[in-house]
């Protein structure tokens, strides 16, 4: 951490400022406001991954007129859950796409009739063959979507990656698999819709992206965008899984409580959450390298696969960011990628921290690490001899020319895990102790901070600041879903401001309050957002400054702002707040509203794909300690040592929280979490059957924080939310590799997995 | 069901239904809304309260046990404008982000600093396994803990639970009468049990019951609960024998002085099941009736020689632990009769045990393989050898290949192995056959090397770690 700094808010550690509340059971999550008179709402759920909708039968002996019952019929606006394309139907007409997909919605005044009124639908289908398998999609033998079954296509080339290959001293290849990951967020999916009686449709709920529910609604409902409000509640985690599903749930909750005429509340019972909600797109994700002896690369072939479910929802982004960091933090000369997002009939996968990029990086790591294995060179020296440095460009084009910390991040990871000592210390004890190997790997890894390519001047984010008394809110679309927004944005507004941390406050979004400054997704808020709070905050002493020289008779360019202080040349001073009081009959003094500002020199091509994919990385190292049983093949991580460049740390403390998660969440990602589809359908129902890490599962943390300031971001910060996900997995079982000698290469490594290449190995050294 | 009980320190009376939730007491009827509802199972903690010292999982609680006890929630160790200074260090260390987790997770803490004012890291982890979080990684909630004790808040910790004045039992309305029993001794509870037969449906701890209500595996006609019936809690010994009753919770076969030293691997087996949330209410008789095939404790109890008790009002009968199931969730328990409990042959001084579980991960887990494992050595020699093997079939069972094979034998260095190709032919598990064949040889084959070991320093393997000391 750098100590040159001589700020006085950002880059201290103040304790989060919704942290006590929370703390004492006081913060109120969508379950625990009480909503008068709010009826429940269920879902009919297709049974069958692809057919024909013959019939929805109601069962006569229900009063029907009890309840509210909803089909695609009674959607007033377009059948769509609006997201990247409109090919997701908010119910299903005459066509079922997947297990689980809505068919109908029931609300009902209480549980027992709700329950009663869902086991009265029956459903006849008329079952058609389903394509449950990338593989099978790819066949095309049926089309369930566009012309081929693929929902979007990338590719990337630099170089002459054919002839390198061809002319390369070795080849090496390998396939790697990863699986679909759930984001077990404490808090289930909920929503609450609220039909008001000034015709405003007003739908509360936990989510991360306020204005794309409220595009959803608008669309589904046909309504006119000041005719939907919709406000985030506090929010018990989310990872992705609630940037695109709520805008499924709020719709399907506003079409109960449109028809019903009575607020409707949906929230998800876990095992509705496990069995119906996005997950990770799974890979299939194919390398073909030239290598000379030395470790050197001289071309990569990369073929990604990922199962994009039955429609598209984020499929195209999750694409374009697992293609735009396939080949990580090397700098390789000819490279030919192509990446496609396949169809298939199973629920939509969606939104995960990381998005594409964990899925990329833990091929490439463990390539590396089979390149090492092939070449009989160490996994470190295959890694130095082909980083990126300064100066080096992506294979699509970007050259960066600073801030590239790969090197650095690399030195201080090998550094604080003793990992080379380690290395050979562990090898010694495991020829002496049979029944517990120890092991320990690493992994390199980045991540774009922000939309890719012109993403961000699409978006045009809009942050307001206003003065309230003797606060300053911070209004934004942005959320605070654990990850500590509502503290790290007042902290550069506060920095700006010169004023303490107390006096600035990010209320929670509601679309009839704040501007929509995007989403809260993509490693963007602290970056993105956070530096146009800092530009609103200029804005904001700009406007006071006008005022005041207006009402005080002296020249704006006599008045000066310094940490919290108006001045004039003369000695005369005002504090902040009590300038405000002075000026509030001036109200446009008091609040700024700015937009997004994209940064000089930047350019992407998104016809050809090229140029500068993102405006700035965050690099990451992970060096992991596992021990595995091998008696009972269980794994054990011990330690994980984690160095992150990234930028400016706001608050360390919180930067370091979302290190610790995400690595934890990677971890969980390589060995423990596993799910299989049982025609088309989740086989996970329960905790106990889809398993996240306990605090007896984790290792103990060593989290290094290093800062390459991005002068683009507010104080110097770059994004790091998703990156700590994207190098966990490749480091713990490049440490099973380690400690057993066994090569995996797809995740989870479980105990069945790695007894069956323990059991190969035994078979072959028995040959 | 005129439900009276005290809730951080008042007492609150209410109407309610014998069975609904704790949980769902807090939040709806009192407005208590700090315990969350994450899973409503038991496998996510977000739902933990304290109930007369004891962490529990709210949502598998029911009011017909909550009656007359003293129940500790978030809101009663302190609120933003007085907060506790364990919530302090919650919030002061980073160790809240999202928030969902944390109510339940400050309860797990404070429970355990209760217990042990002064734990170690690994103590800490074992302690709040029960209490998922998916936000921080854990490292920071161990640091807000690791801060709280070094503070000495478990030393000064102001009794929460006032003077308990003797139970009485709640008052059922008419309709609820014949549905809800809750007795005070074994002969009224045998009397119920005599009188309405299969419709009778046990409760004791919940943990069962509860998620199988949830997920439609139960439907109950009467309840039966013998959470109250002493005679059923019991842990004492009879003539050459441990009496367990069929109420003890898996804590106390943790803890409980003549189970830890003469059964360690039944011990073992409580320790490692579940978290402490649920080890404080599951119970030994409803791991039996559940006749799991993945249950931790008929595994040791199955090497153990254990023999079931089972009482009906004609009497009472003994049946050995390997007759007791007899098919997928099925027992030889019949309508008119209550398991009191097992009996266990006290061990002579040369029994060598152990109990290993290979769960999904290492805590809060089903077993997928576990082993149990007996021995008495006569000079060198395999006088006795019991083995047994839980989750690979429709329920726990005896390797009586494995034990013929090496009944009688010399220990030495070659035998482990040669056993372990027994056991691996042995079990035969419908699913991840090779995998769970491997593991289970692997264990016998360990158990075996530690018998050899142990030979070498004289201490018999299976001495119980006491985890919570």
């Amino acid at each position: 951490m750098n100590a040159e700094s001589s700020f006085s808010v950002v880059g201290t550690s103040p304790p989060r400022i919704e942290g006590l509340e929370k703390a004492c059971g006081q913060a109120l999550f969508l379950e625990d406001i009480p909503f008068e008179g709010a009826w429940l709402g269920g879902t009919v759920r297709s049974t069958i991954p692809r057919g024909k909708i013959r019939e929805i039968v109601r069962d006569p002996s229900f009063d029907w007129s009890r309840v509210t019952f909803v089909t695609a019929e009674d959607i007033p606006g377009k059948n769509t859950v609006s997201m990247i394309r409109d090919d997701y139907p908010a119910l299903a007409e005459a066509e079922v796409s997947f297990q689980t997909q809505a068919l109908a919605l029931v609300a009902a005044p209480d549980r027992k009739t709700l329950d009663e009124a869902l086991r009265g639908v029956t459903v006849i289908y008329e079952e058609t063959k389903a394509l449950l398998t990338v593989e099978e999609s790819l066949s095309a033998e049926e089309i369930i979507w566009g012309t081929n079954n693929v929902i979007d296509e990338y590719s990337v080339r630099s170089g002459d990656p054919e002839k390198a290959l061809r002319e390369a001293e070795k080849l090496v290849e390998g396939t790697y698999h990863t699986k679909h990951q759930e984001h077990v967020y404490l808090e289930t999916q909920g929503v609450v819709a609220i039909p008001r009686d000034d015709g405003v449709m007003e739908v509360l709920g936990s989510m991360q992206c306020p204005y794309y529910v409220h595009s959803a609604l608008v669309k589904g409902l046909g309504a006119a965008p000041e005719k939907v409000v919709v406000k985030q509640t506090v929010t018990g985690g989310a990872f992705g899984g609630k940037e695109d599903y709520p805008s499924i749930l709020a719709l399907h909750a506003a079409l109960l409580a449109h028809k019903g005429r009575h607020p409707v509340k949906m929230v998800y019972d876990r095992k509705e959450d496990l069995l119906c909600s996005t997950k990770r797109h799974p890979s299939v994700i194919r390398h073909r390298t030239g290598v000379r002896e030395d470790g050197t690369i001289v071309a990569m072939d990369i073929d990604i696969l990922l199962d994009g479910g039955a429609f598209t929802t984020m499929s195209k982004v999750v694409l374009s960011r697992s293609i735009l960091h396939a080949t990580g933090c090397y700098s390789i000369p000819n490279v030919g990628i192509r990446a496609r997002a396949v169809a298939t009939n199973t629920p939509p996968n969606g939104a995960f921290r990381g998005f594409g990029v964990p899925q990329s990086a833990f091929a490439l790591e463990r390539h590396m690490d089979r390149i090492a294995r092939e070449l009989k060179l160490d996994p470190v020296t295959v890694r130095r001899k082909n980083m990126l440095k300064n100066g080096d460009s992506f294979p699509y084009g970007q050259v960066l020319s600073t801030g590239v910390s790969a090197e650095l991040v690399l030195d201080r990871v090998l550094e604080l895990s003793d990992y080379e000592s380690k290395r050979t210390r562990f090898e010694e004890e495991n020829r002496k102790n049979s029944s517990v190997r120890k092991g320990i790997g690493l992994s390199l890894g980045l991540h774009g901070g922000g939309f890719t390519g012109s993403g961000e001047e699409y978006i045009k984010g809009v942050v307001s600041v206003r003065i309230s008394g003797e606060t300053v809110e911070i209004l934004v679309s942005s959320v605070e879903m654990g990850q500590g927004a509502s503290t790290v944005l007042p902290m550069i507004a506060a920095e700006t401001l010169g004023l303490p941390l107390s006096a600035v406050r990010h209320p929670l979004p509601d679309t009839d309050v704040v501007p929509n400054s995007g989403p809260t997704v993509a490693s963007r808020t602290t970056m993105y957002v956070g530096k146009t709070v800092q530009d609103a905050c200029h804005t904001l002493i700009g406007n006071m400054l006008s005022a005041a020289a207006k009402l005080s008779g002296y020249s704006a360019a006599s008045l000066s702002f310094s940490k919290g202080v108006f001045s004039t040349g003369e000695g005369r001073s005002e504090s902040f707040f009590d300038l405000a009081a002075k000026l509030s009959d001036v109200p446009e003094a008091l609040h700024a509203t700015v937009q997004y500002t994209p940064p000089q020199g930047f350019s992407w091509d998104e016809a050809t794909y090229r140029g500068d994919a993102y405006k700035a990385y965050a690099w990451v190292a992970d060096v992991v300690e596992v021990e595995v049983d091998m008696d009972t093949y269980e794994i054990a991580p011990q330690k994980a040592y984690v160095v992150a460049e990234v930028g400016r740390a706001i608050s360390p403390v919180l930067a370091a929280g979302q290190i610790e998660g995400g690595t934890l969440q990677a971890l969980g990602y390589a060995y423990l979490e596993d799910v299989d589809l049982v025609n088309g359908a989740y086989g996970c129902a329960h905790l106990n059957q889809y398993l996240i890490p306990t605090s007896s599962d984790t290792p103990d943390f060593f989290v290094e924080l290093a800062e390459t300031p991005y002068e683009g971001g507010p104080y110097g910060a770059k994004g790091l939310g998703e990156l700590p996900m994207d190098s966990g997995a490749p480091a713990l079982v490049a440490a099973v590799e380690h400690a057993t000698g066994v090569f995996p290469e797809k995740i989870p490594v479980t105990g069945e997995y790695l007894h069956s290449l323990l059991s190969e190995i035994e078979r072959t050294d028995g040959e | 069901m005129k439900l009276s009980f005290t809730v951080n320190g008042t007492t609150r009376s209410l109407e309610t239904e014998p069975l609904k939730r704790l949980l769902d007491i807090l939040r709806e009827d009192l407005k208590l809304r700090g315990a969350k509802e994450g899973c409503g199972e038991g496998e996510c903690g977000a739902c933990a309260v304290i109930i007369d010292g004891e962490l529990v999982n709210s949502c598998m609680v029911p009011a017909l046990q909550v009656h007359g006890r003293n129940v500790l929630t978030i809101e009663g160790l302190g609120s933003t404008e007085t907060p506790d200074s364990l919530q302090q260090y919650f919030a002061d260390e980073g160790a809240v982000q999202c928030g969902f987790c944390i109510p339940g997770m400050i309860m797990a803490s404070r429970s355990l600093l209760e217990a042990d004012p002064h734990p170690e890291r690994s103590l800490i982890r074992k302690a709040l396994a029960g209490n998922l979080c998916r936000c921080t990684g854990y490292e920071k909630i161990f640091r807000a803990v690791e801060m709280a004790a070094e503070s000495g808040y478990g030393e000064h910790l102001k009794m929460e639970y006032p003077e308990m004045a003797e139970y009485v039992p709640p008052l059922f309305s008419k309709d609820e009468e014949e549905l809800f029993f809750q007795p005070s001794s074994l002969e009224d509870a045998l009397r119920i049990r005599n009188r309405f037969g299969g419709e009778i449906c046990f409760l004791a701890g919940g943990t069962d019951f509860f998620p199988d209500l949830k997920n439609g595996k139960k439907e109950y006609h009467r309840i039966l609960d013998l959470s109250r019936v002493p005679e059923l809690a019991v842990i004492e010994r009879r003539g050459e024998s441990l009496f367990i009753g069929a109420t003890a919770s898996d804590t106390r076969l943790v803890h409980d002085a003549d189970v830890a030293a003469l059964f360690p691997s039944l011990s073992r087996s409580a320790e490692l099941s579940g978290a402490w949330a649920v080890q404080n209410r599951a119970t030994l008789g409803g791991n039996l009736a559940s006749a799991s095939g993945a249950a931790d404790l008929p595994v040791p109890l199955l090497v153990l020689d254990a023999s079931v008790v089972l009482r009906s009002t004609d009497g009472e009968r003994l049946v050995p632990m390997e007759q007791f199931f007899t098919g997928y969730r099925k027992t030889v328990l019949q309508d008119d009769e209550i398991i009191s409990g097992v009996l266990l042959p006290l061990p002579k001084n040369n029994l060598a045990q152990a109990f290993y579980k290979r769960g999904s991960r290492a805590a809060l887990t089903l077993a997928r393989i576990s082993v149990a494992c007996a021995a008495s050595l006569d000079d060198g020699r395999i006088e006795e050898i019991r083995i047994a093997a839980g989750s690979m079939s429709a329920f726990p069972v005896r390797l009586p290949e494995t034990e013929d094979f090496l009944r009688g034998k010399r220990l030495e260095p070659l035998l482990p192995g040669k056993a372990a190709a027994v056991a691996t032919n042995e079990i035969s598990p419908r699913k991840s056959g090779p995998f769970r064949k491997s593991v289970t040889g692997n264990l016998v084959r360990k158990f075996l090397l530690s018998l050899l070991d142990c030979r070498k320093d004289g201490e018999l393997p299976g001495k119980n770690r006491d985890s919570r000391k």
